[in-house]
């Protein structure tokens, strides 16, 4: 649509054609919000669904549980990276969302008596509620965001911990076992859990490429400007957590009708909040798949290590972070302009990373 | 409740809040003049413990003699970590350092399980049941003498800073690390100091805290909410209110303890820092941190 102009041709316009008058390079279509379906990523990703969707017909049942829990930490690192990726709040409490969505839901089957996706929507929107009593803190800048919500993540722990007879304290909460043999029951969550995947990864592509993506981009490169430019900061960034939150207690309440058992100190602990973080960021913040491409091999290296090492494991997985940190500033998917090209210049400039 | 009761909590909290804030002092400088979220300095502390429960242990050597084998050690230690590990990262963004510091927390505590056991360890001096009675207090005097040295290396390094020269360079970076450099500061030899430094108060304070306490690898991770606690109250890079922030901690906690029980203990101190987060950031000095 042509933006109504003065009598001569002129640049500022959105009309292409006019704009071709003035400069011929400038006729070139305009970049636009309009989503660019990527087409060959779409192919691949049906590809690798329709292989996952086979995997609990030919595979162990080890393999089947090993991704189940694979696919939940992806899920969560997703939503991680709507407030951490995206906007740059880099939360290290994202367990406690993933804990009350836990929580929500074992409370909801067992003392309401709610069948299952009625708990699991109760779960989440447990978790929606924290989010929103948390939300004065994103005020604060990035360090203290960092420490705030690991103390909000302990204290939630430490509430359950206490809660008496209402949250099972320190016994945990038994929910009713769900229906079927074991191999049925797995086969189920693992097809729950891919679904989650993919909506959280089709979710998240939709939600970088609108405008509300390109706002919380924009906030984490420079809030002021942001703020500046229009853009409603607190608005967006609540809706942000919010949207973040209920990613990622969605498979808390996946995982605690599958286990069929939840305690304090497994759901709410550090090591969930870490993993996330450290997952993603090895993928490569404020990119769509990074979360589940790094989240899915810091899990299965961690797997690997685990069972080579045992007591050294912990210690084992610390020298890996550390090289990590040291070698891969970007993470490993790239962002959009950026590549892995192999130039030794250019991989020393990748390596290098960016200066602060 | 009467009089001696109270007394005894306050004298309780007011005793470990001098450790609380010497290891506190080191998380400040870290984070202050480095901007590194330090997650391993509890690590620091607890070599510390270790290595005045070896000294004791294999040499007999008292264990408030040992801080000056102890605090050296750490010194040693930490310019290591800091110029060969953590330099590299230190220009990139906050994320990267805390997962870096987190990857050297999992190994410090993992080794010390392996190498030196799990199980918790303490340091028996002579004089360990040490106490006097006042007024119907049990004053328990081996914990004074650790507050008293706490408190006696907490002014020696605000001397450090405000007195000499080096101290001064390392202030002047944490105001404004590019007009310090313009003043003729080395600002990387200053880096590798202050961590050094902050390591060294860390080894000290795991010293006079194994005097005391029982401990286990697992105080590196339990000190980590005390230490965030500490600095968020004082106010980043403020030195003047850490020992009043330890002891306001102390005093939450063992009056938590006596008021609602024990277990709620650590909460308390997240609550306490959730609380001062939302209510007011700078904490009692520190510059305000809002967006």
């Amino acid at each position: 649509m042509a933006v109504p102009s003065s009598n001569s041709p002129s640049l500022l316009t959105t009309d292409a054609a006019e704009r071709a008058e003035v400069l011929p390079e400038a006729a070139r279509p305009e970049v636009s919000l309009r989503r660019r379906i990527p087409w060959r990523v779409v192919l691949v990703g049906a590809l690798v669904v329709t292989l996952m969707a086979v995997v609990p017909f030919v595979a162990t049942e080890y393999v089947v549980r090993l991704l189940i829990v694979v696919m939940m930490f992806a899920v969560m690192a997703q939503g991680w990276s709507i407030i951490g990726g995206y906007a740059g709040y880099q939360s290290f409490g994202h367990g406690a969302f993933f804990g009350v969505g836990a929580y929500g839901t074992a409370i909801a089957m067992t003392t309401l008596h709610l069948p299952f996706f009625p708990a699991l929507i109760i779960g989440t929107l447990a978790a929606t509620l924290l989010a929103l009593l948390m939300s004065p803190v994103m005020r604060l800048q990035g360090h203290y965001f960092v420490v705030v919500s690991f103390a909000v993540s302990e204290v939630a722990r430490e509430l359950v911990l206490n809660g008496g007879s209402f949250t099972g304290a320190s016994h945990g909460i038994s929910l009713p076992i769900a229906p079927g043999t074991q191999a049925e029951v797995n086969t189920f969550f693992f097809y729950l859990m891919l679904g989650l995947l993919v909506a959280s990864l089709v979710g998240t592509y939709l939600l970088v490429h609108s405008t509300f993506g390109y706002a919380l981009v924009a906030i984490r490169e420079n809030e002021a400007t942001a703020e500046e430019s229009g853009i409603a900061t607190v608005r967006v960034k609540l809706i942000a957590l919010l949207l973040s939150a209920a990613m990622t207690a969605a498979p808390g309440g996946l995982y605690a009708y599958w286990m069929s058992f939840i305690s304090p100190g497994d759901v709410f602990s550090l090591f969930r909040s870490v993993t996330v973080v450290v997952g993603a960021w090895i993928g490569g913040l404020g990119t769509v798949l990074g979360p589940t491409v790094g989240t899915a091999i810091l899990l299965i290296v961690g797997e690997e290590v685990w069972g080579r090492f045992r007591e050294a494991s912990d210690g084992v997985l610390g020298i890996l972070v550390v090289i990590a940190v040291l070698l891969l500033p970007r993470g490993i998917v790239p962002r959009q302009g950026e590549g892995w090209r192999l130039h030794p210049r250019a991989l020393i400039h990748r390596l290098k990373g960016p200066r602060r | 409740m009467d009089v001696t009761f109270v007394a005894q909590i306050v004298l309780g909290g007011l005793l470990i809040g001098g450790v609380y804030a010497l290891v506190a002092s080191g998380f400040s400088l870290i984070w202050g003049v480095l901007n590194i979220v330090n997650l391993a300095h509890g690590g620091f502390m607890m070599l510390g413990a270790y290595v005045t429960y070896l000294a004791f242990d294999r040499l007999g050597i008292d264990p408030f003699v040992s801080i000056a084998i102890s605090a050296p050690l750490m010194f040693a230690f930490g310019y290591i970590t800091y110029r060969f590990v953590l330099h590299l990262v230190s220009r990139r963004a906050t994320l990267s350092t805390v997962t870096l510091t987190y990857g050297l927390l999992l190994i410090m505590v993992n080794g010390a399980e392996i190498f030196l056991g799990t199980e918790s360890k303490s340091v028996q001096a002579s004089y360990a049941g040490a106490s006097v009675e006042v007024g119907g207090v049990l004053v328990p005097l081996v914990r004074v003498m650790m507050f008293a040295f706490a408190v006696v290396l907490l002014g020696a390094i605000a001397l450090f800073m405000s007195r000499t020269h080096p101290g001064r360079a390392i202030t002047a970076t944490r105001m404004d690390a590019t007009a310090a450099q313009l003043c003729g500061v080395n600002a990387d030899r200053i880096y590798f100091m202050t961590f050094a430094l902050a390591a060294a108060t860390a080894g000290a304070t795991g010293s006079l805290f194994a005097v005391a306490y029982a401990f286990s690898p697992h105080i590196a991770l339990w000190m980590l909410p005390k230490m965030f606690v500490v600095v968020v109250l004082a106010g980043l890079g403020n030195f003047r209110y850490l020992l009043a922030a330890g002891v306001i901690l102390g005093l939450a906690e063992t009056g938590s303890t006596a008021l609602i029980g024990g277990s709620f203990q650590v909460a308390v101190s997240y609550a306490v820092l959730v609380l001062i987060l939302m209510i007011r950031p700078q904490g009692l000095g520190g510059r305000a941190f809002l967006k």
